[in-house]
């Protein structure tokens, strides 16, 4: 498996794909990228494997720099 | 019996007993009866005949047929002829019948049902009282030598008889009046020897006929049966091994719609490529009435694409009570783009699934593609 992560020039990430198999003409499957946003390609660990596409979009952003995901800090007053 | 200083058969059996094959007489010495019979009855061919031919009928002949089974007047018909039995032959020179053959100490009422009819050899010795010949009126007026002679019986039996003077004739049943013949016809060497060279096929012998498609065990030889030998029609499907029936051995169009069972045809069996398979997120709706959206990018052809898709929501799923009811719904369609990238001349379509979320919170959905082949 694969993480597709599209995000923005800010770090923000738009959509992830979790990619068990695609078609070799792709590169990713981000349709309709906009002027700024990026994909970044990654094998997920395993804590990142275990969540749901939509729960790491929330709980990740993207360090641009680094071009690595980064965990967010949990908001204040919990979940 | 006559008046012997030793039993013939006892003297016969004892000479076999030790190998002996002749006696030879020698001059100045008397001469006793026991010799006399033994010499003679050593050199009988009853005996070979009985050991080595067995009983039967000869090649050509009827004799002892047994018809016209009457069963209300416990009577059958008996027909001229010969036979062999315990190596000597029996003479009928005319038809007769179960109850007026020559001898009829065992004529009886026919039992009920299945029954055996044998000739049953009855030898005899005769003397001068019986033959007056033998009592040598024209010289010596005294009786010398006895003769023995051949008589017989057809006799019925329930029960079997095993014994070298029983031939087995016929099986009779009183139910239907039924009469099976069972005598060995043919009973000679030539007439074995012309059935044997008239057996069917045109090669030099039987046993090369045999050879041909049987092995030295009676089994039937590997390659021997082909389609020729096979009845039209006749190879049942419970003669034909499971999975026995391989792909190469179907002609081609063999397999009809009519032959395919409801259901049987799945995606696996079918020529297809996984062209996507992952899970993606769509993000929440920004409003609500306004929708949240993600595009995924399945794959540039510009060839056609039949693309068996599905889309699937996984979550988030709330946890709920057996009672409470959940639904929440998003929304999918197909994508094509007509593209020309940068840096290249061709043009391609680009296939794509626009997953559309109207709830304000973003779902995870797992989208599988399939692409069939046309050809």
């Amino acid at each position: 498996m694969e993480l597709f992560v599209r995000f923005d020039r800010h770090g923000k990430i738009l959509s992830v794909g979790k990619v068990e198999q695609m078609h070799e003409s792709l590169d990713h499957p981000h349709g309709g990228l906009a002027e700024g946003d990026s994909v970044l390609k990654i094998r997920p660990t395993a804590e990142q494997a275990a969540l749901d596409a939509h729960e790491i979009a929330v709980q990740y952003s993207v360090d641009v720099k680094k071009r690595k995901l980064h965990k967010k800090r949990p908001p204040r007053g919990g979940a | 019996m006559g008046n012997y200083s030793q039993d013939p058969q006892v003297a016969l059996q004892n000479a076999l007993s030790k190998a002996y094959t002749r006696v030879r007489f020698q001059q100045g010495k008397p001469v006793l009866d026991r010799e006399l019979n033994l010499a003679t009855d050593l050199a009988n061919p009853q005996r070979l005949a009985q050991t080595y031919i067995g009983n039967g009928t000869p090649a050509g002949d009827n004799g002892f047929a047994i018809s016209a089974l009457n069963v209300a007047g416990n009577e059958f018909a008996i027909s001229a002829g010969r036979a062999l039995v315990n190596g000597q032959e029996i003479a009928l020179a005319a038809n007769t019948t179960y109850k007026t053959q020559p001898n009829q100490s065992h004529v009886a009422n026919l039992p009920a049902g299945v029954s055996n009819v044998y000739l049953h050899a009855l030898p005899a010795e005769v003397n001068s009282a019986q033959d007056a010949d033998l009592g040598n009126p024209g010289d010596v007026h005294a009786e010398t030598a006895l003769r023995e002679k051949l008589g017989w019986e057809v006799v019925v039996s329930a029960a079997a008889v095993n014994a070298p003077d029983f031939y087995l004739l016929a099986v009779i049943n009183t139910v239907g009046a039924v009469v099976q013949d069972l005598r060995r016809l043919g009973l000679s060497a030539a007439a074995v020897r012309d059935e044997v060279a008239a057996a069917r096929g045109s090669a030099a012998d039987l046993g090369t006929r045999l050879g041909a498609s049987l092995t030295a065990s009676g089994a039937l030889a590997a390659n021997s049966v082909g389609t020729a030998q096979l009845v039209d029609g006749n190879i049942q499907t419970g003669k034909i091994a499971a999975a026995a029936v391989t792909e190469p051995l179907l002609a081609t169009a063999a397999v009809s719609n009519r032959a395919l069972a409801n259901a049987a045809v799945t995606i696996a069996k079918m020529t297809q490529t996984v062209v996507f398979n992952g899970q993606v997120s769509v993000p929440a709706a920004p409003a609500a009435g306004q929708l949240g959206t993600t595009v995924v990018n399945l794959l540039q052809s510009e060839d056609p694409a039949f693309l068996l898709v599905s889309v699937h929501f996984d979550g988030p799923r709330p946890v709920l009570t057996a009672a409470q009811i959940f639904n929440q719904t998003f929304t999918w369609k197909m994508q094509t783009n007509l593209v020309k990238p940068g840096g290249q001349t061709a043009f391609q379509h680009n296939y794509a699934v626009v997953i559309e979320n109207p709830a304000t919170t973003a779902i995870s959905v797992t989208c599988k593609v399939y692409r069939l082949n046309e050809a």
